[in-house]
């Protein structure tokens, strides 16, 4: 018996479902945006205290909304490099600041911080100075170089979609390359764009212009991650980490569909819902203890050894920010409650991931 | 668009149907297809103020469904368990030809990694074009393409003579 794909997909899916409680679903809802709209208002009067190890962790304000030290005091480029936005608010271990319109997604790199608004607006963040510096898609995707001031994203324009890099530290765009509308932003590192068109992977150098496509050695693989030479593959069923003239070190056995590399490339977390970390040069997990959180997850590295963690001791909440140093094996809580994970992911928070977490 | 309670209600009656069957092929059970389906639909009901034109509330519900199900079956993946999923019963007699045809379906999309099995379900179930289901899945579509390709293949390999996919081979032979 033969019989077409679609044919056979419209009998299987024909079974018996229940009734959907639709009751459930909006006093679910309505929960939701309860406490989102809790979280942010006790996120507006967070004040940020510094504990005696030089960590710093949000506690809850006294309400006037005027201590000194929840203003901004700029990037803070010897702290722990953590940044969260909650609201229209960008806030770091020793400082936060009212950028004036929703963070829907944020970067950081070197010199400041890069956020799109509800409305997909590109905005620069340098110490207190808030400026509109382009516009992106509806989805947003932003890719940056912490080790220097750029970032880049796709640009919608009347003569079709750009693929736009712009320097905080230059304060201007230094390339702006037209690309098909089917292209995405891969990973912007040393001065190279990656971007996916159509399958395909290509290199922008950034200064010059220069394209070039690069591949996988396995086929049909995807990119997830480049970092100082180090590329990052997602195969079907396992990850590659490819370096020039050195054959692929394999890393099996990973949960996650994003890749986060160190800046020197010699590790590599995903968003695993457990704390994974690889050495890419041997493939081998390097054990961190989180303690008895159930949910720990990578999404940003601070420097070489240091990598920031969201993580949960229950399936719920509250949400914590951890910053997790590899070699010591330890991690240090920074930021211990968020809130619950259903307000943060309904909207208004985010990580400097480059996409919403509202999109995931 | 305010969160209309009504006009939520109304999106849910019109379209709940066709999404529970689309997360059932996802996931391959039933109760699991439903859970999928609620914990999605809140978050559509969440989003319904800014979701402004009503026909982005399945798209992005439809979204919602998906990348849930490549979390979960990404989570049962890595915890070591298999994704078996509740399939129809077999049947002896009658339509047992047919039933076991659909039991092999659903057994062959359970061995398919999860993006793979979700861009089967969203290219070929729902009808998207290669562009809607990057879209639903956040990728580019040559990744659609090259994950489209390698769940045929890996169908065809499974299901044998049990499936007909040459209208999905292109004129040079290639799957779609």
């Amino acid at each position: 018996m033969t019989e077409k794909l679609k044919t056979l997909m419209d009998r299987a899916a024909d079974a018996d479902f229940a009734a959907l409680d639709l009751d459930a679903v909006t006093a679910a809802g309505d929960r939701v945006v309860r406490r989102r709209r809790a979280v942010m208002g006790v996120a507006s009067l967070a004040a940020v205290a510094v504990l005696g190890s030089g960590v710093a962790v949000l506690a809850s304000g006294s309400g006037d909304g005027a201590d000194d030290r929840t203003r901004w005091t700029g990037v803070p480029v010897d702290g722990s490099g953590m940044s969260w936005g909650v609201g229209e608010e960008l806030h770091t271990p020793v400082g936060s600041v009212d950028v004036g319109h929703l963070v829907r997604a944020h970067v950081r790199t070197r010199v400041g911080f890069v956020t799109v608004d509800d409305a997909a607006n590109v905005w620069s963040v340098i110490g207190g100075e808030v400026r509109p510096i382009g516009q992106t898609q509806a989805t947003p995707h932003l890719v940056s170089d912490t080790e220097t001031g750029q970032v880049a994203w796709l640009e919608p324009t009347p003569g079709g979609v750009r693929a736009v890099v712009h320097d905080q530290s230059l304060d201007r765009r230094v390339r702006s390359v037209p690309v098909g509308k089917d292209t995405r932003v891969v990973a912007l590192d040393s001065g190279a764009l990656y971007v996916e068109r159509d399958g395909k992977y290509d290199v922008i150098d950034v200064e010059s212009g220069d394209q070039w496509q690069i591949g996988s050695s396995e086929s049909g693989a995807e990119l997830l991650a480049v970092e100082n030479g180090a590329l990052v593959w997602s195969g079907d069923d396992r990850y590659l980490v490819e370096r020039d003239a050195t054959a692929p070190v394999v890393i099996d056995g990973v949960a996650g569909s994003v890749a986060m590399l160190s800046p020197d490339g010699s590790r590599v977390t995903f968003d695993a819902d457990e704390l994974r970390v690889y050495d890419t040069m041997t493939g081998k997990r390097l054990e961190i203890g989180v303690d008895d959180r159930v949910f720990a997850s990578g999404y940003e590295w601070l420097d070489n050894d240091r990598v920031a963690v969201i993580a949960s001791r229950s399936g719920t909440g509250p949400v914590e920010l951890l910053a997790c140093e590899v070699s010591a094996d330890t991690c240090v809580q920074v930021v211990p409650d968020l809130g619950g994970f259903d307000e943060l992911m309904a909207g208004g928070f985010s990580l400097p991931v480059g996409t919403s977490l509202e999109d995931e | 668009m305010a969160r209309d309670r009504a006009a939520f209600a109304e999106f849910v009656a019109a379209r709940s149907s066709a999404l529970q069957r689309a997360a059932y092929l996802m996931v391959g059970d039933v109760g699991l297809a439903q859970d999928l389906v609620q914990e999605a639909l809140t978050k559509t009901y969440v989003a319904w103020p800014r979701l402004r034109d009503p026909a982005n509330a399945e798209a992005y519900t439809r979204k919602a469904i998906t990348t849930t199900a490549i979390t979960w079956f990404r989570k049962r993946s890595w915890n070591g368990e298999r994704a078996t999923g509740a399939v129809p019963d077999r049947a002896t007699g009658g339509h047992a030809d047919a039933l076991d045809v659909r039991h092999s379906l659903m057994q062959a999309l359970a061995q398919l990694p999860p993006r793979q099995r979700a861009v089967i379900v969203l290219r070929f179930y729902e009808d998207l074009t290669e562009r809607q289901t990057a879209e639903v899945l956040g990728c580019a579509v040559g990744t659609v393409k090259s994950q489209t390709s390698a769940g045929l293949t890996k169908l065809r390999d499974l299901m044998g003579d049990e499936l007909d996919i040459h209208d999905l081979v292109t004129s040079e032979g290639v799957l779609a």
